[in-house]
This record gives structure tokens, sequence and C-alpha cells, in this order.
């Protein structure tokens, strides 16, 4: 539990944090992020494409929360976050939400997968994965994680933090986009 | 057979499919909460399509972003549209609009291009 809150806090109070929330996600939430994020982005005078690869990233990102957020039967003890932060040479994307324990190993198995592969093997398993997908019921088509490690070019790194509750664990997912697209 | 049109807003596309002018037009940025729903009606539209031999239709795709949501849908419409065309009934030309730097949208483009046997043009604007 501490580990998690520290871990947290720790990401939200970066002093290069570019946009942070924390609190419920919905469309309009997610759609005022981008709008915010775009239009600061867009002042900064970055190129184009990088800020069209952070919004794509957000999108999946946020969607991802939107879509998985509710935790049933118990009192969620820690919320949801986003948060985007700009260094010398790439953007970080940061999300932090509570997973349940039993679907962590589907989780972790689908992230190493896309980390495992190159270009050519993300591109062959995003379109076998896309012919197969089926929308979810909470509107998701499972290949988010394919996306964005496609897009961004770099591998995601994520953790699962204890949150003291035998169901849920606290999920956090970064990612990174270059700001020098080659 | 009716036009079918859907206004821009934030989150979906314009959708403007016109009997007149023979021409399926979606344009801007699709990330709906819920794209099942947004993309029935031109599911429905399309299942119309191919009951009425209408000579022949182009699609064309003006798309600055998608999501992997939309990206499902959108192979959707795409196979439905190879359907029509397959069928004999309506020919169907897709021609896919894009930003030429955007080499994300150009391959996503020849993603779907490889996928349905319909003649696909790919433009770099």
């Amino acid at each position: 539990m501490e580990a998690a809150i520290k871990e947290i806090h720790t990401i939200m109070n970066d002093e290069n944090a570019v946009l942070v929330y924390s609190g419920e996600f919905n469309q309009d939430i997610v759609k005022s992020m981008l709008n915010y994020t775009e239009g600061k982005l867009e002042s900064s005078g970055i190129d184009n494409l990088v800020r069209k690869k952070i919004f794509n990233v957000m999108v999946e990102q946020l969607q991802n929360i939107t879509k998985h957020q509710y935790v049933d039967g118990e009192e969620s003890v820690v919320q949801p976050c986003f948060v985007l932060i700009e260094h010398d040479t790439y953007y970080n994307v940061v999300t932090g939400n509570p997973i349940k324990i039993d679907t962590i190993d589907m989780v972790t198995e689908r992230i190493d997968k896309v980390n495992s592969l190159d270009a050519a093997g993300l591109k062959a398993l995003y379109k076998e994965a896309r012919l197969n997908s089926r929308i979810s019921d909470v509107g998701g088509a499972g290949l988010g994680f394919i996306d964005v490690a496609r897009k961004t070019e770099n591998k995601l790194e994520y953790a699962f933090y204890d949150i003291n509750s035998d169901n849920y664990k606290y999920f956090t997912l970064k990612t990174q986009v270059n700001k020098i697209i080659e | 057979m009716e036009n079918l049109f859907i206004a821009k807003t934030d989150d979906t596309p314009e959708i403007d499919f016109n009997v007149e002018s023979k021409e399926m037009k979606m344009t801007g940025r699709s990330l709906p909460e819920d794209v099942t729903t947004f993309y029935q009606p031109v599911l429905d539209w399309l299942d119309e399509l191919e009951e009425t031999p209408s000579g022949e239709y182009k699609c064309i795709m003006n798309l600055e972003y998608f999501n992997t949501a939309s990206s499902k849908l959108i192979l959707d419409i795409l196979m439905r549209l190879e359907d029509i065309h397959l069928d004999g009934n309506t020919a169907i030309e897709i021609i896919w609009n894009y930003d030429e730097r955007d080499t994300d949208m150009e391959e996503a483009a020849e993603e779907y291009s490889e996928l349905v046997e319909v003649p696909f043009k790919i433009v770099g604007i």
C-alpha cells in the first residue's frame, strides 16, 4: 500500500509534468485532457507528428482507464491517475489504475509479448489481432498495447503495486514518445 | 436509398454518404466511447447498398486519427465494401487520403489495402 502511494506521489509531483490528473475518468474528462494537451503542445512549437503520437498514445491509455476503472464490491482506495511528463528528448505518458488480481497474468503476458517483438512482429500481431478481435462489452478492441508499442517504437514499462486489497492491485503503465521521429 | 449524414464532433468523424454523388466520405477523428453504436448506422446503410444495385460508388477516407476500437470498425466497413464490390451489383473504389508526412496513417492505409480486394488508392496530400 505505502509503496503504491509513494510511487504515485512521486510520479504526480514530477517537476516536468505537463498535465497531472487523478480522479474519475470518463469520455468528457478524456476529451478535456486531450484538448488541453494539444493546446499546450501546439503553443510549445513541437513537431505536429510528435504531437499526434502523444495524442494517439494518450487516447489509448486514457480510454483503457475509462473502460476498466470500476472496482466492484469495495471502496477504491487508490484513484486512477494520468501524468504527461516532458524530458529533454522524449515525453512519458504514465497511467495508473486499480486492476483485478486475476487479470494480472493476462495483462502481463500481453505486454511482455508486445515488448518482445520488433516493428515487423508488432505489425503482424496487430494485423492478426484486429482480424480476430471483437469489440468487448466496455467497447475495447484489445489492441491498445500493440498500437502504443508500434506508434512509440519504445518498450512499455509497467508495474503492479500492492494496495491492501484481496482482489485488486494498482497497475502503472509508462510509455515513451520520442521528440525526434526518425 | 437515402443519404446518410452525421455531423462531426470532437471525437467522431463526419459521415457523408450521398446517393446523388455516389460518394461515401468519412472525415476527421474517430475516438468515440462506444464505437459499435456510433458506426451501426454506417453498417446498416451499407447493408442497404448491398441490396441496391447502384453502378459505382467511391469511398473517400479523410481520416486524421482513429483509435484502436475505431480501427476494428473501419475494417468491418471496408470488408462490407469488399462484399458489395465482389457481389458485382455495385463497383466500389476506395480513396484513402492522408497527410503525406504522417507515416503512421500511410502504414494504416496500406495495411487495410492488403486486407480487402477492392480498388484502393492511397494518396498523400
